[in-house]
């Protein structure tokens, strides 16, 4: 009997390709929401025809970007994140370590959907800044963060109406800050307890986070902020 | 019921529970601990508890002694700030209680207020018997309803006293005209039993 072909691996897809998925469903579910207002206009077959095709877009794209990531990934983006490591490889895992936090703390409803992660532009920053000697891990981990916070790492999605707005960036700097001071914390004993782990960290960001928008624009003030969250973590 | 360990073998309980990890662990359990005994269900909302955290730790460090004769007697003050800022936020909500209790007992009279006060004692208990080989010994007020509605009434004008009824708990003499201060060289009930040695030798 003939045996199915292999499963093809979404997980192995190329960053550019994860990168474009997000951008569908960042798309589609901005469009359903766009026609909203018009759908009720609509008779009822077309608006259901209209609603089903969306979700299928979005889901499809969803289904795609939801990265998947190994324990180790983890330990490696840590690293990276302290300067220990910096590697094209390693900075590539920590990049998808990124994406993965934000995916899910977009999942936990933590921040809005026109926002949109680019993994290659990730990357691209990490392996820009390379680790100076005796610099600190809250010193190398905020001078990425300042990094990838002047990028496009992290933004409207193209051809989405609006502009970037103060609100949009508090959004990307909380969920920076949640992910930054998660790796640079302790780490948990396995993926399932590190993802409970990126929760903490959000929440205790959020609890944080006067302190944390009057620190931001001051890279020595955030090197000294975000070890100290880490270690309450 | 059990709390959980300290982080790591070389890190004493007082210091994992300025962990946010720790305390959210902690407080889940006590919240599974006080249903099973009681009947009662809570809702908790973790990113109020996080607040909590935050706010009760930017207390902790404001008034943290530098006097390792101190320490011990900090625990029951940090104990009492974290019971001050828990019903502040108020992070837990008591969603389901027993038909047919005796609702002159804490945990039915106020279900949210037993929740939070057994939480602290736990702690503090913990803290005390692991880093300073002390012990605790909860007053009989802990089951007195004239006390729990004195308690209710007071923090709800006065936040603060609940530093000093936690104490009334614990079976530690409370400082009621300012229970917000912690008073440096107070060598407090709290200390009692705890060997004199160890608590000199103690160093944060």
């Amino acid at each position: 009997m003939q045996q199915p072909p292999p499963l093809f691996l979404l997980t192995a897809m190329q960053k550019p390709l994860r990168d474009a998925m997000r951008g569908v469903a960042t798309f589609a579910e901005m469009t359903e929401e766009a026609l909203e207002p018009a759908a009720n206009m609509l008779p009822d077959p077309v608006r259901s025809t209209v609603r089903s095709a969306l979700d299928a877009l979005e889901e499809a794209g969803t289904k795609f970007i939801n990265s998947s990531i190994a324990f180790e990934d983890i330990l490696v983006a840590s690293d990276v994140l302290m300067g220990k490591e910096s590697g094209a490889q390693a900075q590539e895992r920590c990049a998808s370590v990124i994406a993965f936090a934000w995916e899910r703390l977009w999942q936990a409803g933590k921040h809005q959907h026109h926002l949109m992660i680019s993994e290659t532009i990730l990357a691209a920053r990490l392996a820009s800044k390379s680790p100076v000697s005796g610099e600190t891990p809250g010193q190398r981990a905020a001078q990425l963060l300042s990094s990838i916070r002047q990028s496009s790492a992290i933004g409207r999605a193209p051809g989405m109406p609006g502009r970037h707005t103060a609100e949009d960036q508090e959004v990307i700097d909380l969920a920076l800050v949640s992910t930054m001071v998660w790796l640079l914390a302790a780490r948990a004993v396995n993926l399932d307890e590190e993802e409970r782990l990126l929760d903490l960290s959000s929440a205790l960001s959020l609890a944080m986070k006067a302190d944390i928008f009057a620190a931001i624009d001051d890279p020595e003030h955030v090197a000294r902020l975000l070890p100290t969250l880490a270690a309450h973590l | 019921m059990t709390l959980p360990d300290q982080l790591s073998a070389e890190m004493p309980v007082r210091k994992s529970a300025r962990r946010l990890r720790w305390f959210i662990a902690a407080f889940e359990e006590q919240v599974k601990h006080t249903s099973n005994e009681t009947g009662n269900r809570y809702s908790v909302d973790r990113d109020i508890l996080a607040k909590v955290f935050v706010d009760w730790l930017k207390a902790f460090n404001a008034q943290k002694p530098t006097r390792s004769d101190d320490k011990p007697a900090y625990v029951g003050f940090a104990a009492g700030l974290m019971l001050r800022t828990l019903i502040k936020y108020a992070p837990a909500r008591a969603v389901f209680q027993p038909g047919d209790v005796d609702e002159s007992k804490p945990a039915y009279f106020w279900p949210e207020g037993f929740l939070y006060v057994t939480f602290c004692l736990n702690v503090r208990a913990l803290v005390l018997e692991s880093d300073f080989h002390g012990k605790q010994t909860a007053s009989d007020l802990l089951n007195d309803q004239r006390t729990w509605w004195s308690f209710k009434e007071n923090v709800d004008t006065d936040p603060s006293l609940a530093i000093a009824f936690l104490d009334l708990f614990a079976g530690d003499e409370p400082e009621w005209t300012t229970p917000g201060l912690f008073r440096s060289g107070r060598l407090k009930e709290i200390a009692r039993g705890i060997d004199t040695k160890e608590r000199l030798q103690f160093v944060d």
